[in-house]
């Protein structure tokens, strides 16, 4: 049972990521994914983040450190701290480079 | 071996480096309206030379090779060709570009014959020496462009340009002067080569974002390469439909490329340090080595005598260690080759904010990294 709640929770993840309307103009669609993200992100044990993160193409990768960042800006109870362990998994795939492009990149989370 | 070099007591940072044909002059700017030359002697550099004409800080140097010309522009929106005179002085002359903004980057191209001018003005000019007037004139190429040109290359055939921008998009134009040239011969770019036409045009990323911060025609002049804010290395092949690869990679962003073959590339810029990148059999771009092998520096025995004394002077534990385990100590802004051409390069070299100019040999470096294979 364990098991599958947590595959589970990867494929949200990688669906919500895959399906992340960056370039979109309209900013209650961005909101909204930004809301389902989160969700999903802090809905993922500490001890699956690992697995998860591996899961995800260089790609994605990059779209979740967008979604990282954006979740920082609107904190709720013990969210940041949990943003930050996915911050450190992803940056220890996607290195500094991942970081750079959430700050250039025009089409953001 | 890596040779490691600095100019006199000079610690600012190197905007940017030039050198003769020769290679036993190089033209430098230690940030501000000089460009010095300096002549080498053994591990010594002797001034000779400094070319004190502009107004506001140089942005970039470029030396023909055959023609012993040196042309610089800068932040006054001017530009000077310097030719030596009989006493070995360089003289000025004055290039009006008809730009409202900064001058940002030179090249002569590969006649040397004319040379490219990239500007924050939204435009390229391209200036050819009108010998009825006795006179460098400038030709503009403004469509499409929408921001600053940072960075620019010829393609081998001296008609070809490419040329990255703030807009996040590379370009290839062409830079036919008419008065100067017989026509062109069809490239894989295109057939219609008139000044000013666009090639081919490449959006910098599907994302969004990302200054081009330097281009580099491979030495074929089929491909284009380019690096970008977004820590990205990208080629596009005009044989094969315009196709792009781009590779997103794990660094900070580079700020200089060229390609050393028709299939690899060095890349360097705020990681310090200078990467090779190569294209397989495919066509894909990968990552091949980091070519500075400094190792990181041990603590050493002394450590428990270090972590006192530490205590002692900054009532801290740690050993603050401000020296990055690279040779270069800040980013690296310019390179040049300095051995060999683009399609042979044996050596090159790098300069950056800290000063320092550092010689790379590619030929000891391939027996010095295990697997690594440049040639």
């Amino acid at each position: 049972m364990a098991k599958n709640t947590s595959s589970k929770h990867a494929e949200a993840l990688r669906t919500v990521l895959s399906n992340a309307p960056l370039g979109s103009k309209s900013q209650q669609a961005k909101d909204h994914a930004l809301s389902v993200t989160l969700r999903v992100l802090l809905s993922i044990k500490a001890s699956q983040i690992d697995e998860a993160v591996q899961s995800l193409n260089p790609e994605l990768i990059d779209v979740l450190m967008k979604y990282v960042y954006r979740g920082f800006e609107i904190p709720s109870e013990g969210s940041s701290g949990h943003l930050l362990l996915w911050h450190e998994k992803a940056y220890n795939v996607g290195g500094v480079g991942c970081i750079i492009r959430v700050l250039s990149d025009s089409k953001r989370a | 071996m890596v040779e490691q070099h600095r100019f006199g007591n000079i610690i600012s940072p190197i905007t940017c480096h030039a050198w003769n044909k020769d290679r036993t002059q190089i033209a430098i700017s230690p940030n501000n309206q000089e460009v010095h030359i300096y002549h080498r002697n053994g591990s010594d550099w002797k001034l000779l030379d400094v070319l004190n004409q502009h107004d506001l800080r140089v942005m970039g140097i470029d030396w023909a090779p055959n023609t012993n010309r040196i042309v610089t522009c800068a932040v006054d929106r001017n530009a000077y060709v310097w030719t030596q005179g009989e006493d070995g002085k360089w003289k000025p002359t004055l290039v009006l570009l008809r730009i409202n903004r900064a001058a940002t980057c030179v090249k002569w191209s590969p006649d040397e014959n004319k040379f490219a001018v990239g500007s924050g003005a939204r435009l390229i000019s391209v200036c050819y020496f009108e010998s009825e007037n006795d006179w460098w004139v400038s030709k503009h190429i403004k469509k499409p462009i929408r921001s600053t040109i940072t960075s620019i290359d010829w393609h081998p055939n001296n008609v070809l340009l490419v040329a990255g921008s703030t807009d996040f998009k590379v370009r290839v134009f062409s830079a036919y002067i008419k008065d100067i040239e017989k026509t062109p011969e069809a490239t894989p770019w295109g057939t219609k080569m008139s000044l000013g036409q666009l090639m081919a045009e490449f959006p910098n990323s599907a994302s969004g974002g990302g200054w081009v911060h330097s281009v580099s025609f491979s030495p074929d002049g089929n491909k284009i390469c380019w690096v970008a804010h977004d820590s990205s290395i990208n080629v596009a092949d005009a044989t094969k439909g315009n196709a792009m690869i781009k590779l997103k990679t794990e660094f900070l962003p580079f700020l200089s490329c060229t390609w050393i073959s028709n299939h690899s590339i060095v890349a360097a810029g705020h990681s310090c340090m200078p990467l090779l990148y190569s294209l397989d059999t495919n066509g894909q771009l990968h990552f091949s080595a980091k070519l500075d092998t400094s190792q990181k520096k041990e603590a050493g025995g002394l450590s428990a005598m270090r972590k006192f004394q530490s205590l002692d002077k900054q009532a801290r534990v740690e050993i603050s260690d401000t020296n990055l385990d690279s040779i270069h100590q800040n980013a690296i802004t310019c390179l040049c080759l300095y051995g060999g051409t683009k399609a042979d390069a044996i050596k090159f070299s790098t300069s950056g904010l800290d000063g320092q100019l550092v010689i790379w040999n590619l030929l000891s470096l391939e027996k010095e990294i295990q697997g690594l294979k440049i040639f």
